[in-house]
């Protein structure tokens, strides 16, 4: 499926494209309205970590091309399992329950809807080094992010400032504090350090 | 197909039990053939015999959508290792790219592209390392079984069906083929008939529907003798340090 590129406009017309071209069209294109709703009226109605399914802020990967990571908003269905890379370490026991804790422990407050959703944590980080969506980065330029809340990703016109030996994510007047969750990076809202 | 074996299978379970270890079919349900366990066994005291080992895996993981649609991406496991206690282990895809070190009394996760990286002290064996990633912090190597199989010796206890399908040829290498199966998880693995190292190893998480399968095959440097010194951590010039999260202490927000 091709996706537009860049800019606002384009989530607009990502829900156009979506139908004529996608199964399931009626729900699909009511996710995407709604997403285009929240992106150009009322972003602080999208909060940047809402998740797949809820038609939030983060869609689809808009780049072109490429095999986009699956999410809400333009239709994509989330991912629900990556897979397990061993055969006894961990696995047994503990494979599902660790996405639990994972999501429940790191993201207390968090907006996913099951617990399954914690595998795809790990992908996330990378894909916004080169996949920027639009619109997380509207609605984290547009909202006032909540101090403690997490997102998966940071504009890419962030800068990276050291504060006291800290490494801090500075977006215009919000700062993140990048952490470690399991091997996925996140980013965690805090105060101005100074 | 699967369940037309299984409907053959069942009935006559206990009349064919003495001939189930014929190796051409699949055995009826819950039989560990010997042969199979002997076969771990002696890969795995390879395994364990190697003082230092180099090994570049071509791998395949499934994610598996809400919808139970997969999708398959491929990329490499480079693994070096130095026993007791150093390793340095490059997942590389591309939708990921983590470096994972362990030595000199701390593991150390680095993500190239995020510039990224944070260490934890992590002392003792690779194994009791391993298992301190897995339950502080929920991290799970990829291909850790290469350093648990040998060293814990409940992993035999696990498995609850097992035989030996047939020698097959992976690139250049005569490998025999085994099939197993345990709570969670149906594993394969080819086993080198020429020095007992894995050649490759197939998982199928049988806890989701699609079963999503992870395929690794594994090019082995047996030339590699990397010391501790090698495979050591260096932060990246502009790299920045970071915390990781430790479960155990609960939400750090």
């Amino acid at each position: 499926m091709k996706r537009p590129t860049n800019s606002l406009a384009a989530i607009a017309s990502l829900a156009i494209m979506a139908q004529p071209v996608t199964a399931g069209m009626t729900a699909l294109s009511a996710g995407g309205f709604l997403l285009v709703v929240a992106a150009s009226d009322s972003a602080e109605a999208a909060p940047p970590r809402k998740r797949p399914g809820g038609g939030g802020a983060r869609p689809s990967r808009p780049a072109g091309g490429g095999a986009h990571r699956p999410s809400g908003g333009g239709g994509r269905p989330a991912v629900r399992n990556n897979g397990r890379t061993n055969v006894n370490h961990g696995g047994n026991r503990n494979n599902i329950s660790n996405n639990n804790v994972n999501v429940n422990v790191n993201h207390g407050g968090n907006h996913y809807d099951g617990g399954h959703h914690g595998h795809h944590d790990r992908w996330d980080d990378d894909w916004d080094d080169h996949w920027h969506p639009v619109a997380t980065a509207a609605a984290v330029s547009l909202t006032a992010a909540a101090i403690g809340s997490i997102v998966r990703s940071v504009p890419p016109d962030c800068s990276t400032v050291i504060v006291n030996g800290i490494s801090y994510s500075q977006c215009g007047n919000t700062w993140y504090q990048p952490q470690y969750a399991g091997s996925s990076v996140q980013y965690v809202v805090v105060n101005p350090p100074r | 197909m699967r369940s037309r074996i299984k409907c053959l299978c069942m009935p006559l379970a206990l009349l064919a039990a003495s001939t189930a270890h014929a190796q051409t079919t699949a055995p009826a349900a819950d039989v560990v053939e010997p042969a199979a366990l002997t076969a771990m066994d002696k890969m795995s005291a390879k395994l364990i015999s190697l003082p230092a080992f180099a090994l570049k895996a071509d791998v395949t993981t499934e994610q598996v959508l809400d919808t139970g649609q997969k999708l398959q991406y491929g990329g490499t496991v480079d693994i070096r290792a130095h026993r007791p206690d150093a390793f340095k282990i490059s997942a590389v895809s591309d939708i990921q790219h983590r470096d994972y070190y362990f030595g000199g009394g701390k593991f150390t996760i680095l993500a190239p592209r995020l510039n990224y990286y944070a260490s934890v002290p992590a002392t003792g064996s690779i194994g009791q390392a391993l298992d301190k990633l897995k339950t502080s912090y929920g991290i799970e190597l990829p291909l850790a079984d290469l350093f648990t199989w040998g060293t814990d010796q409940s992993l035999r206890m696990r498995i609850k069906s097992g035989y030996l399908i047939r020698p097959e040829k992976i690139d250049s290498r005569t490998c025999t083929h085994y099939a197993f199966r345990q709570e969670q998880v149906d594993w394969q693995i080819w086993i080198d008939d020429s020095d007992q190292l894995p050649c490759k190893l197939v998982i199928t998480d049988t806890t989701d529907p699609s079963m999503p399968q992870y395929a690794a095959v594994l090019h082995w440097d047996l030339q590699a003798q990397p010391s501790a010194a090698d495979l050591a951590f260096a932060p990246p010039a502009d790299a920045h340090q970071i915390m990781l999260v430790d479960l155990a202490k609960g939400d750090k927000k």
